[in-house]
């Protein structure tokens, strides 16, 4: 408030504000505190995770006792110790074509901290359908990109990366690794700029993608520009997921549902994505193995209307799987969440 | 002439640098640059990215100067 760029007014909008923080995970510790911190008013937390040892290099907010609990609750309960007049949501889940509209919906401005790109894709067409920015994070090993998309129509997630579903899915922290202290870097980067639209204060980085190598102490600015094929694919996208809702879902399951899952559906087919895998039967039942980089081209091989059981090692590229099999219209799609490492 | 490669998350890794100087016998567009990228790189067209030169994102052909700096940055997944 003691700075005349943020000043009452800025605070007072800051209280105002709605902000949505898509992830929980190494970008989402950083961004919450400091956006609570700041005097945000309203957030909302979305993650469909629980907290896993592996996470605490990076994921400050947790601790060892809270080990196998969910990332959203346990983050909403930091911020109303930060704050406690703020008004904090948690929602345990994915943010997915069933759900985003009504999410994004009467949100300010969108905060990407997922580690999946198709997420990212419909984080971004949410907000061009709302007309709200989306402050983006992403990271690899040491090196963090941020930027202001969608910012007074400025370029979008699509103009910077046009989708293209041939290319494989890039890996995330899980599966790479990453140096702790980046997404901490790189949140508080998001926390600033989520700031600055809020407040009007300074410039915001739109119209920039921002790259940091924190291993050689480099930095670049890359200059986009919006282009219309973009935007018009996720308005399109949007548009027809607003007039027509899919019929067919994702159930989430954990390893204790297997062979609930198995007794109900004598006709379930189950997959198995990994790269490669030695499971050969899971409660007796045969698993098909499809290694997550053919599944689009053997998606033929499947029949949709039968019941599909589907998981990975870990749980994240199964998370793009089982969307890629809603988007091809299979009718019922069990996600086995957190993989089969954790059955 | 000479220009500037510069390479970005899995790109650097492909291709174990993040930085190197090209040099070519002659003046050439952007459209060469990518075809030697690809031989330097293995399997660079396996993952999106996006190419800008002297730091403006471009998806069209251009003829490049010598000392033109060309960055090849794909989208991180990580959160």
């Amino acid at each position: 408030m003691l700075l005349p760029e943020i000043g009452v007014e800025g605070q007072l909008a800051l209280k105002k504000a709605r902000v949505l923080v898509i992830g929980a995970g190494g970008l989402g510790n950083a961004v919450l505190p400091y956006l609570a911190a700041a005097g945000v008013g309203n957030i909302t937390v979305i993650d469909n995770d629980v907290v896993d040892i592996s996470n605490l290099q990076r994921q400050v907010l947790f601790t060892e006792n809270d080990l196998g609990k969910p990332k959203s609750e346990l983050a909403v309960k930091r911020l109303q110790a930060i704050n406690s007049n703020g008004n904090f949501t948690s929602h345990q889940t994915f943010f997915t074509e069933s759900n985003a509209l009504e999410l994004a919906k009467n949100q300010d401005v969108i905060v990407d901290c997922v580690d999946q790109i198709h997420v990212r894709y419909l984080i971004n067409d949410a907000a061009v359908y709302y007309e709200i920015p989306m402050v983006y994070g992403a990271i690899h090993k040491f090196e963090g990109q941020v930027a202001v998309f969608n910012h007074k129509e400025s370029a979008t997630y699509r103009c910077a990366f046009p989708e293209n579903k041939t290319k494989k899915p890039a890996p995330n922290c899980e599966e790479l690794g990453v140096v702790g202290v980046l997404p901490g870097i790189i949140g508080m980067y998001q926390a600033m700029e989520v700031i600055k639209i809020i407040t009007g204060a300074g410039t915001v980085l739109s119209n920039k993608i921002w790259m940091i190598d924190l291993l050689n102490n480099a930095n670049h600015t890359i200059a986009i520009e919006r282009n219309k094929e973009s935007i018009e694919i996720s308005k399109q996208r949007m548009t027809e997921l607003a007039s027509s809702p899919q019929n067919n879902e994702i159930i989430d399951i954990t390893g204790a549902d297997i062979e609930r899952v198995i007794a109900q559906h004598a006709n379930l087919v189950i997959i198995d994505i990994q790269p490669q895998t030695n499971v050969e039967s899971l409660a007796g039942v045969a698993v098909t193995h499809i290694p997550v980089f053919d599944l689009e081209s053997r998606l033929i091989e499947l029949d949709k209307s039968q019941p599909i059981l589907l998981y990975c090692a870990h749980g994240i590229n199964s998370q793009w799987a089982t969307q890629l099999l809603k988007q091809e219209e299979f009718k019922t799609i069990y996600h086995l969440v957190g993989g089969i490492t954790a059955v | 002439m000479k220009v500037n490669a510069l390479y970005f998350g899995m790109i650097a890794e492909k291709r174990g640098l993040t930085k190197e100087v090209l040099e070519f016998s002659d003046s050439v567009t952007l459209a060469t640059l990518k075809e030697k990228a690809l031989e330097l790189i293995p399997n660079l067209n396996d993952i999106n990215y996006g190419i800008a030169v002297n730091q403006v994102m471009t998806t069209d052909d251009m003829d490049l100067k010598d000392g033109d700096e060309i960055s090849f940055f794909p989208p991180f997944a990580g959160g």
